[in-house]
């Protein structure tokens, strides 16, 4: 009972303030945009992936749709979209300490792990709701502006996916993305719970994902002995699905390190947060 | 019988970095007293109210509360307390009323009329649907103190309540205050520095200096404890009066206040200071003990000063 309190004072607070809402605006505002252009200018499928196919295959008409430019925004996730998580999750532990209302809170008959698990379930709410917005609204607004029709993937080979598949494909790589954010939202309130001002975890967090996206991605042998300890090794399983046969075994392991991740961090938050003494 | 003991600390500790805030300090505050505790600034004060409302772990030593060690079973008796930390820091985005409803239902289901009749109290009707972040600071102190009283708290626990307000604001909270003391019983651990509000209000002292306390007990029986005293006289011709007294040098300090002299003599010269005045024709009307918990505090400040040189 006091727990749901707690939960509906935290998602109140935190969609109640405008930072929150930075992210869906982004979205709404640059998507429509992004398919609008492509709609007037068109969009050149990369030449890397065509040369080889042109010998191949004769293309008429347009293979670019509403799928396609959703499918190709679906890199944002990787380096861009983490700010707004990040904006968000950054803040939802060190504003209280920042702005002295945990003097307040915690001064209620309420305990520590019910606060703390009431904001990362709050975190985890908001990053589920961001990440299927730019989902959904990228595939309606895609198919509005665009079109429908088959989904071409160029990946290892050409793949064509019904446009119905295409969507179920897109739903499990959605899902995919939110477990993957939900890791740098778990980082971005770990670092929340140790700071006593917005900026800091946020700039922290953002810093770590970007130092560790360029690990990951460097083709240098000797890095291979600490890729596996970084979490954005593992980052790209939301590509996954868009492959032939999807490959549920590396998907499933790429989710529990995910997880496993997610729940490390989250449980330094914990410690952190029960040992901490509320100085501001 | 005895009141029960709500507050009890036993040897308190909390230290910072290499610096210890609070050193071994035992309070009582017993139901009833209204407990003002005093200090200077970086006293230690606030950090022991921090440590009773659990928002520090202490470092050694341990408290009680209505008799019991606060823990993490034992949550619920901070249901019984309302307090007022430093500076009270509400959610500005969200409205007082918002704010009063979300963080009282944390303690128990609140009613409308609770809401309402609280933000009468406090005087803030008018203001309940507007946004923290449009309140002043005043409106913010009043805000806060309707916070610590929404749920009918039996311990309030009062962090320099009227500081940063204006003399109509301290007025006010004052009032307010003593409305509470007389009107609902309420035990009340105030910290303030504010000596006369300590002195209109409270029972009992305890003053606390470089984490150690220095003295505790009821108002009365410590200002008896000491030889300092004030002495207000009533006599025909105060000026002239006044113009004699201040030439005397067994005489401390002497001042003219609403046509009552007002000096600082020991107890055991209050028969002189009557004869003197009789014996150099004035006639005295009334010799009143005033004693005052501004004087004794400063007074015992400057010793704990010299004690430490």
């Amino acid at each position: 009972m006091k727990f749901t309190r707690i939960l509906k004072f935290e998602l109140l607070k935190t969609f109640s303030r405008l930072r929150t809402y930075i992210g869906f605006i982004t979205i709404a505002i640059l998507l429509p945009v992004v398919m609008g252009l492509v709609n007037e200018f068109g969009f050149n499928v990369p030449n890397r992936f065509l040369t080889d196919l042109t010998s191949s295959f004769q293309f008429t008409g347009s293979i670019v749709n509403g799928y396609l430019i959703s499918y190709y925004l679906m890199t944002i996730l990787w380096v861009h979209f983490p700010f707004f998580i990040i904006l968000v999750a950054g803040d939802i532990v060190s504003t209280e300490s920042a702005n002295g209302t945990f003097r307040m809170l915690m001064t209620r008959p309420i305990s520590r792990s019910a606060v703390i698990l009431a904001k990362y379930v709050t975190t985890i709410c908001y990053t589920i709701l961001i990440i299927s917005f730019l989902g959904l609204f990228s595939i309606v607004i895609g198919k509005i502006i665009l079109g429908g029709g088959d989904l071409l993937v160029f990946d290892k080979g050409l793949l064509i996916l019904t446009e119905k598949e295409a969507v179920s494909r897109f739903i499990l790589a959605y899902l995919l993305a939110i477990w993957v954010q939900i890791v740098v939202a778990s980082l971005a309130f770990f670092f929340s719970t140790l700071a006593k001002s917005s900026v800091a975890p946020i700039i922290g967090t953002y810093a770590v994902v970007i130092s560790s996206i360029i690990i990951s991605v460097l083709k240098i042998d000797a890095l291979d002995v600490i890729k596996p300890y970084l979490f954005t090794t593992y980052f790209d399983i939301f590509f996954a699905p868009f492959r032939q046969p999807i490959p549920f075994d590396k998907i499933i392991n790429n989710c529990l390190r995910l997880g496993a991740f997610s729940l490390i961090f989250f449980i330094m938050s914990y410690i952190n947060f029960i040992r901490k003494d509320i100085c501001t | 019988m005895e009141d029960k003991p709500l507050i009890e600390t036993r040897d308190l500790c909390k230290k910072f970095n290499n610096n210890w805030a609070v050193s071994n300090l035992n309070i009582t505050v017993r139901e009833g007293q209204i407990y003002g505790f005093l200090g200077p600034n970086g006293a230690g004060k606030s950090t022991t109210i921090r440590l009773l409302m659990n928002l520090l772990r202490p470092t050694r030593g341990s408290f009680k509360l209505f008799g019991q060690k606060p823990g993490v079973f034992n949550k619920n008796i901070y249901s019984r307390i309302g307090a007022i930390i430093e500076e009270p820091s509400f959610y500005s985005f969200l409205t007082g009323h918002q704010n009063l409803l979300y963080l009282g239902q944390l303690i128990k289901d609140i009613s409308e009329a609770r809401i309402d009749q609280i933000f009468e109290l406090v005087g803030l009707t008018e203001q309940k649907f507007k946004r923290v972040s449009d309140y002043s600071h005043g409106m913010k102190k009043r805000l806060g103190i309707a916070q610590a009283l929404l749920h009918d708290p039996e311990l309030l626990i009062l962090d320099e309540p009227t500081s940063g307000l204006d003399p109509e604001g301290i007025k006010k909270i004052q009032e307010l205050l003593q409305h509470l003391v007389h009107e609902e019983d309420k035990t009340i651990f105030l910290s303030s520095h504010h000596l006369r509000e300590i002195e209109n209000i409270c029972t009992h002292v305890g003053v606390i200096n470089y984490g150690k306390l220095v003295r505790q007990g009821a108002v009365e029986d410590l200002l008896k404890s000491t030889d300092f005293f004030i002495t207000e006289v009533s006599v025909d011709k105060p000026l002239e009066a006044l113009d004699i007294l201040l030439e005397q040098k067994w005489i401390n300090k002497v001042s003219l206040c609403d046509e009552k002299l007002r000096l600082h003599i020991s107890r055991g010269k209050r028969a002189q200071l009557t004869k003197f005045l009789v014996d150099n024709g004035f006639e005295v009307y009334a010799v009143k003990p005033r004693t005052s918990i501004e004087d004794y505090y400063i007074s015992l400040m400057k010793s704990e000063h010299k004690v430490r040189q």
